[in-house]
């Protein structure tokens, strides 16, 4: 069985800050399709900036956020099926 | 134009220095304005494994009307904090430390004494660490001010933050402009070889002339080096973002902070006051010393 990794958004950003929310603004994936290790799947708008997160590896996305989707430390962004 | 837009992008990256740094500043519970303000800059500055530590709590007591750190009121001080900062620059082998801190109006000497020890107890574990501190106004007490240069560090920030005009709705009303000024007039005549430094943030309303005046007025004061940049709004909360400057324009501001005789500009939308800190220093005194001004009197 292709091991799974989960993005999260993560705990390490602005730790003492935890308390931030941001708001998923654009999905550049859709499930089933291939990324690679380095690609952006997806924007997060917070007040001050725009992050961009990025896939930890290369497989095929099984499941990921939508649009519009509010988010914080250690929401899940995308689950990702290796190989 | 949309606030999307105005806002930096950023590449969510964290390397083994970032962690480091995390781990090392929340073991040893010591606040960094780098969270404190959401800066943008935390991927730059922590995965080059450096941070810029904020004494005297994370809860200040002013309401300026930019600024994301929380405001209230404070925890009485953590007399260990100074020994927990030397550790931590200590552990992350820092060679440039930047600090800074809340205000801190509800003590008798505004946090001056708590700086002055933080100073000495970094210089104590590691007695070549260039410590730069920016300060609050101490409401203009020139005794606290001195309390802090005499410490012994080598470069002293004080924010004027904005123009003259725009002063009274963008800080918080304990704040001055003429006050600053005269914080950062009392530290070079304290210690002439001390370098000062100065920030104004770009994007709040300001006009061209006023921007020119207000670097003026840091030179009149012998300020040495100028951080421009631009404001972005951390949350609702705050004063909307009234422009957004483009690259060539801080180009230009450079050039003519530079005409106007400071010795080093650091002019960048991301840049902050400990942006690029020690680069920041270093150049400035290279161009003092050939200059044969100031640090050689």
């Amino acid at each position: 069985m292709a091991s799974r990794t989960e993005v999260r958004v993560p705990l390490d950003l602005w730790p003492r800050r935890g308390g931030w929310k941001g708001k998923v603004v654009k999905v550049y994936k859709s499930v089933g399709e291939r990324v690679s290790k380095g690609e952006v799947i997806a924007e997060i708008e917070i007040e001050k900036a725009v992050l961009e997160i990025e896939s930890p590896t290369d497989g095929v996305l099984v499941e990921v956020a939508s649009e519009g989707e509010e988010v914080s430390p250690e929401s899940i962004i995308a689950r990702i099926e290796g190989g | 134009m949309s606030q999307t837009r105005v806002k930096p992008r950023l590449r969510v990256r964290l390397n083994s220095e970032y962690y480091k740094v995390a781990r090392t500043v929340a073991s040893l519970g010591i606040a960094t304005v780098c969270e404190g303000a959401l800066c943008p800059n935390i991927f730059t500055c922590w995965g080059e494994g450096t941070a810029t530590f904020m004494i005297m709590g994370d809860t200040c007591t002013r309401g300026c009307r930019f600024c994301y750190v929380k405001k209230g009121v404070p925890d009485p001080l953590d007399p260990l904090e100074p020994y927990k900062v030397a550790l931590a620059v200590s552990e992350l082998g820092l060679d440039y430390v930047t600090l800074t801190s809340v205000d801190r109006d509800d003590l008798p000497d505004g946090g001056a004494s708590h700086f002055a020890r933080t100073v000495r107890a970094i210089k104590r574990l590691k007695r070549e660490t260039i410590v730069e501190a920016l300060i609050p106004d101490f409401q203009g007490s020139r005794r606290d001010v001195e309390t802090v240069v005499e410490s012994g560090l080598e470069v002293l920030a004080h924010n004027i933050e904005t123009v003259r005009r725009l002063t009274p709705a963008v800080r918080d009303r304990r704040a001055g402009y003429e006050q600053s000024l005269s914080v950062l007039e009392h530290a070079k005549k304290a210690n002439s070889r001390l370098v000062t430094k100065s920030s104004i943030l770009l994007g709040l309303g300001e006009e061209w002339r006023e921007l020119i005046e207000a670097m003026r007025d840091l030179r009149s004061v012998g300020v040495d080096i100028l951080v421009l940049s631009q404001y972005f709004r951390p949350s609702k909360k705050q004063l909307p973002v009234a422009k957004r400057y483009r690259l060539s324009e801080f180009r230009e501001l450079e050039r003519k902070a530079y005409k106007l005789g400071f010795s080093y500009v650091v002019a960048h939308p991301l840049a902050r006051t400990s942006f690029r800190a020690k680069e920041a220093y270093m150049a400035a005194v290279a161009r003092i010393e050939a200059q044969g001004r100031g640090r050689r009197a």
